[in-house]
């Protein structure tokens, strides 16, 4: 989540009236906004993703005030004619540009920090790190109108990028500069790169790598431009009516970019039709229109409850269905004063079969002595087939582990219990483990391509462990669960020679149990017998027998 | 009922008291008969040596010494030990005592003459030995490459220095240290325990019997015992209650199973039917049936395993497929704008499920009847480190709820219901918050022992999720940090501590109740 730090005395300049810091603080959260750190004059917030407009004081203030009452309704916005246009030419490598200027600002330190964040925070989120929205903010009295947005071959313009005083080439740029380095996977393999440029020639922007040092916004700075590039319409629309809008809060007068033949921004509300018979299905009360008026005007929204339709904020990036503005409504009720109501479902509660089986099994291996585990599924070739003795199996492996250690899914179990014996070599023996163990194994039937199988198994340890031990315990199983399986000798590469036997249900083997080879334990430094067993729990649950039989 | 038995019991059990212990003649009773010849050697020898008492009774020595433990338990023999150091000539030293040690010889050889030290290192066996512990001590000193005795070196010519005393095989203080140092002795010690009876030994020996009327009492009741009836003849030995055994360690159900089934019950018992899914997944499932858009930074590689093998996948449900496609493209006929986007190769990539939301999509999309209620409690998977707080490996519960018109109400009772039942919390407050799928969203907090704790978050699923999966009716999903939850519940403080196989910390596990 978003993490912005902002100036405390700065909202609460900007709310429209006093509020004291205990009501704030239990004012934002109950508009998405949870505090992570108030320290002095510094307030660090957590906002949720899908309210980029929340992601600067600006935002932040327009919200509180609407939800305390204070400024209500649709706020409304002034944009002046165009005075600056725009050429945009074909760019294959970032096609969509949008535009707009703020004029007359005063700009101070809160100011520009805030806005410098609400770019940055834009660009992460909406923009999905500078994809789908790359923002430039320059001082607009530094070129000369009108500019032009075009791709250019990137060895042939120079400029000094921003924070630099050596002019580099863009290619230079994308080889050497920091920001060049991070983004220039945006761009793929294009040949031709855009450029935004003024009537003389000069570079303002690379997007969306870098400004020019040239159009840097200072503390002297009166008139901002900005530019938005991306690869759609919709979210560098959102991003530059959010920047504009915020910019308007701070005393900016919006100005219009011609670009080509439109011209931006569009601060229209979007009108939404609004089902009143939804809002309080969904609510839960049986509102008046006149109150879900005033809770919506709470949120800043424009109604016409006449024509039953609800005027969107055009900085509202996340109303996509009516169910967004009942969110709304609902946050303007407040979360905590809502009366919780539980509904009469007649519906019967049941545990799954299966893992009702399995606590059958629990409890009957704690009956002969063993201790359960827990374990990890997630593991890696080593520990489940080279240490063991056996070549690699089909296993599911992940494309981008974390570590080399946990690189693949379990496909047996009984490597786990080696390893929870390793790590109990200095406790007291004997030492009897099980595990309900969830593993993973191909199986190219499954619409997922693989199968989740459960296993049970066990480990035994103790200075006199051996076959006849481990037999007589599968034995016990085998009679529990009314199994009536049968043995049968087997070579296992984990197992000794001559001290492995398969367990057959019929003519399926559905597990196997002897003494682990000494070659393993000596590799795993354990100092004693280990004899073993694992037994595929979903093979024996189709032959389950009612428990009491 | 367990009232009646007690009371009925209470007259068959008596209860020792300390001063019944104190009494001698009991002291006497609890003794071995090994205790007791012990106690009646020292009597005699006084203090002793474990082997002149092990002659003295005709037991073993390791019968006299576990014996004396025993009575040194009960405070009848106390115990001390004497270390008796030996010291042995080693080869060299045993040359030295027979030839005389080097630094003497030289001293001897220039006490007559002041001379050169190519001269002595001719004519002195060991000669940089005998020079360097000469001069050390202040025998000989060196001027212009010549060698002369000095005052002191004159005193001792005719004395017999400490460490000559040693190699003569007289050991002291003196010498002992300088001798180990030089290798010329091997010291060993030897341990002797002695023991002797303390006030409280010595006050119980008039009650002891003399050594031959000592009967054998027999220690373990056998079947022969019973079967001959010869138990009625023989004195079987009492034991001491404190008597220090091994504590023998129950098996155990894992504490964190014990806690995912003490919450599974509850859930059933609230009328949830449990539900499972495969820990593999669609993107599909995972994601685009979620409604979370393609290009979602939680769908990245820093949030979710992908499958190197298998990569790809199918969806088998062709309607749900289409349905989701266009819904992500442009809303369907949800009354959404939809994303504006979607790739059906994308859909078809394999991962390890990332939430269990996953089995509640499956579940929606299998025709579930309305109303009904739905739980699972399971493995979820992350690309995280493992640390105290964070796992590539942990658990989720989550729920959902069909019914025809629930809303925000049902919700928050729920939530309340749950946090209540299954937290234990004891106080429950909501706030505004956001997941792709839900909306309106809400996040829950508990207070459980005094503090506010983030446990779950919930919502109303979107139309745009219910919807292409063929579901006309509302549907409350909730989903708790089950981890946090247990870890509250288990006190413990490091999430990795959830699955701990240490069998010594299994062993002294508290059971959840």
């Amino acid at each position: 989540m978003p993490v912005i730090e902002i100036s405390a005395p700065d909202l609460k300049g900007m709310i429209g009236r006093k509020v004291a810091d205990s009501e704030l603080e239990s004012v934002l959260p109950l508009n998405k906004l949870e505090i992570e750190e108030w320290d002095g004059d510094r307030i660090k917030i957590e906002v949720t993703p899908d309210r980029p407009d929340l992601m600067c004081t600006e935002g932040i203030a327009r919200q509180v005030s609407a939800w305390l009452g204070i400024r209500r309704g649709l706020p409304s916005h002034v944009v002046s004619k165009p005075t600056i246009s725009m050429a945009a030419g074909p760019v294959k490598a970032r096609p969509c540009i949008v535009a707009g200027i703020a004029r007359g600002l005063n700009l101070n330190d809160d100011t520009v920090r805030s806005i410098m964040q609400l770019q940055e925070l834009i660009d992460l989120t909406i923009g999905r790190d500078r994809v789908k929205t790359a923002i430039g903010v320059h001082d607009v009295s530094k070129v000369k109108p009108p500019f032009c947005y075009k791709e250019v071959d990137p060895k042939t313009v120079s400029f000094v990028p921003l924070g630099f005083k050596k002019e580099m080439t863009m290619e230079e740029i994308l080889r050497k500069h920091p920001k060049g380095i991070q983004y220039r996977h945006i761009f793929g393999n294009a040949r031709k790169l855009p450029i935004i440029l003024d009537r003389n020639g000069d570079v303002i922007s690379f997007p969306p790598i870098i400004n020019g040092e040239l159009t840097k916004v200072t503390e002297g700075t009166k008139d901002i431009f900005l530019d938005i590039t991306g690869y759609e319409e919709t979210p560098i629309s959102y991003a530059l009516n959010i920047l504009l809008t915020s910019m308007e809060m701070r005393g900016g007068r919006i100005e219009a970019v011609r670009i080509n033949k439109k011209t931006y921004p569009n601060l229209r509300a979007r009108s939404m039709k609004l089902d009143t018979g939804y809002v309080k299905r969904m609510l839960g009360y049986n509102l008046k229109d006149s109150e879900i008026k005033s809770l919506l005007e709470r949120m800043n929204y424009g109604v016409n409850m006449k024509n039953r339709t609800v005027l969107v904020p055009p900085y509202r990036y996340d109303i996509l269905h009516t169910v967004d503005i009942i969110e709304d409504i609902a946050i303007a009720y407040g979360y905590n004063d809502f009366e919780p109501e539980l509904p009469r479902l007649p519906a019967v509660g049941r545990p799954h079969p299966f893992e009702e089986f399995c606590n059958r099994i629990r409890e009957m291996m704690i009956g002969t002595g063993f201790q359960e585990v827990v374990n990890y599924t997630l593991t890696n070739p080593e520990k489940q087939f080279r240490l063991m003795n056996v070549p690699e199996g089909e296993t599911v492996e992940i494309a981008n582990p974390m570590s080399k250690e946990y690189s693949q899914v379990r496909v047996w179990a009984i490597p786990s219990l080696m390893a929870n014996l390793v790590s109990n070599k200095h406790r007291r023996y004997p030492q009897r483990l099980f595990e309900v163990a969830d593993c993973v194994l191909p199986d190219p039937k499954q619409d997922v391509r693989t199968r989740n199988i459960r296993k049970l198994a066990g480990v035994v340890s103790h200075a006199n462990a051996n076959f006849s031990e481990m037999a007589a315990i599968v034995n016990s199983i085998d009679e529990n669960l009314s199994l009536m399986a049968s043995k049968q000798p087997s070579d296992h590469p984990s197992f000794m020679k001559g001290r492995c036997g398969q367990i057959m249900k019929g003519k399926k083997t559905i597990g196997f149990f002897g003494e682990i080879s000494p070659a393993i334990l000596s590799k795993l430094a354990l100092k004693m017998p280990v004899t073993a067993f694992e037994l595929e729990l979903d093979e024996v649950y189709k032959h389950k027998q009612p428990f009491y039989c | 009922m367990s009232g009646t038995l007690s009371a009925d019991l209470k007259p068959l059990l008596t209860t020792k008291t300390n001063k019944d212990i104190d009494n001698m003649e009991d002291v006497v009773k609890k003794l071995s008969p090994h205790e007791k010849k012990v106690l009646l050697a020292l009597k005699k020898l006084q203090e002793a040596a474990t082997g002149e008492i092990a002659k003295e009774t005709g037991l073993s020595e390791d019968t006299v010494h576990k014996a004396g433990q025993w009575a040194s338990m009960k405070g009848l023999v106390e115990h001390r030990e004497e270390v008796e150091t030996k010291a042995e000539l080693t080869e060299e030293g045993k040359r030295y005592s027979e030839e005389g040690v080097p630094e003497k010889k030289l001293l001897e050889i220039v006490s007559k003459k002041t001379m050169s030290i190519q001269e002595l290192n001719r004519s002195v066996d060991n000669f940089s030995i005998a020079l360097a512990w000469a001069k050390k001590k202040g025998w000989v000193q060196m001027a212009g490459g010549k060698v002369s005795i000095t005052k002191t070196g004159r005193e001792v010519l005719s004395k017999s220095t400490p460490v000559e005393e040693g190699l003569r095989g007289n050991f002291h203080e003196n010498n002992l240290d300088e001798l180990r140092a030089r290798k010329l002795v091997t010291v060993r010690e030897k341990k002797t325990k002695m023991l002797s009876l303390t006030e409280k030994g010595r006050q119980i020996l008039p009650h002891l019997k003399d050594m031959k009327a000592i009967k054998e009492e027999v220690g373990q009741l056998t079947p022969s015992h019973i079967k001959t009836g010869k138990w009625k003849d023989e004195v079987f030995r009492e034991y001491d209650v404190n008597t220090p055994v091994p504590t023998l360690y129950t098996s155990t159900i894992h504490p964190y199973v014990q806690f995912i089934n003490e919450t599974r019950r509850k859930m059933i018992a609230l009328g949830f039917h449990e539900m499972k899914g495969p820990f593999t997944e669609t993107e599909f499932w995972n994601m685009d049936a979620l409604f979370m858009p393609q290009d979602h930074p939680a769908r990245g590689i820093h949030d979710v395993f992908r499958l190197k093998k298998p990569s790809k996948g199918e969806v088998k449900d062709k309607m749900a497929l289409e349905r989701v496609g266009k819904t992500h493209k442009n809303g369907w006929i949800t009354g959404s704008t939809g994303w504006g986007h979607w790739n059906q190769e994308q859909t078809l990539n394999l991962v390890l499920r990332s939430h269990t939301t996953c089995v509640s999509a499956r579940t929606l999309a299998s025709r579930p009847e309305i109303p009904s209620k739905f739980f699972t409690i399971d493995r979820v998977f992350r690309p995280d480190v493992l640390d105290a707080t964070h796992s590539f490996e942990f658990h989720q519960m989550e729920g959902i709820i069909l019914g025809e018109n629930l809303n925000i109400r049902n919700l928050l009772g729920y939530l309340e219901l749950f946090g209540r039942e299954v937290a234990g919390a004891e106080d429950i407050r909501f706030r505004p918050g956001y997941f792709p799928f839900t909306e309106p969203s809400v996040e829950m907090d508990a207070k459980i022992g005094g503090k506010w704790v983030e446990i779950g978050g919930s919502g109303i699923f979107r139309p745009e999720l219910t919807k292409p999966l063929g579901i006309d009716a509302s549907v409350l999903a909730w989903g708790l940090g089950f981890g946090r939850l247990a870890m509250i519940k288990l006190g413990i403080s490091d999430m990795r501590d959830l699955f701990n196989h240490d069998v010594e910390w299994l062993r002294k596990r508290r059971l959840v109740v």
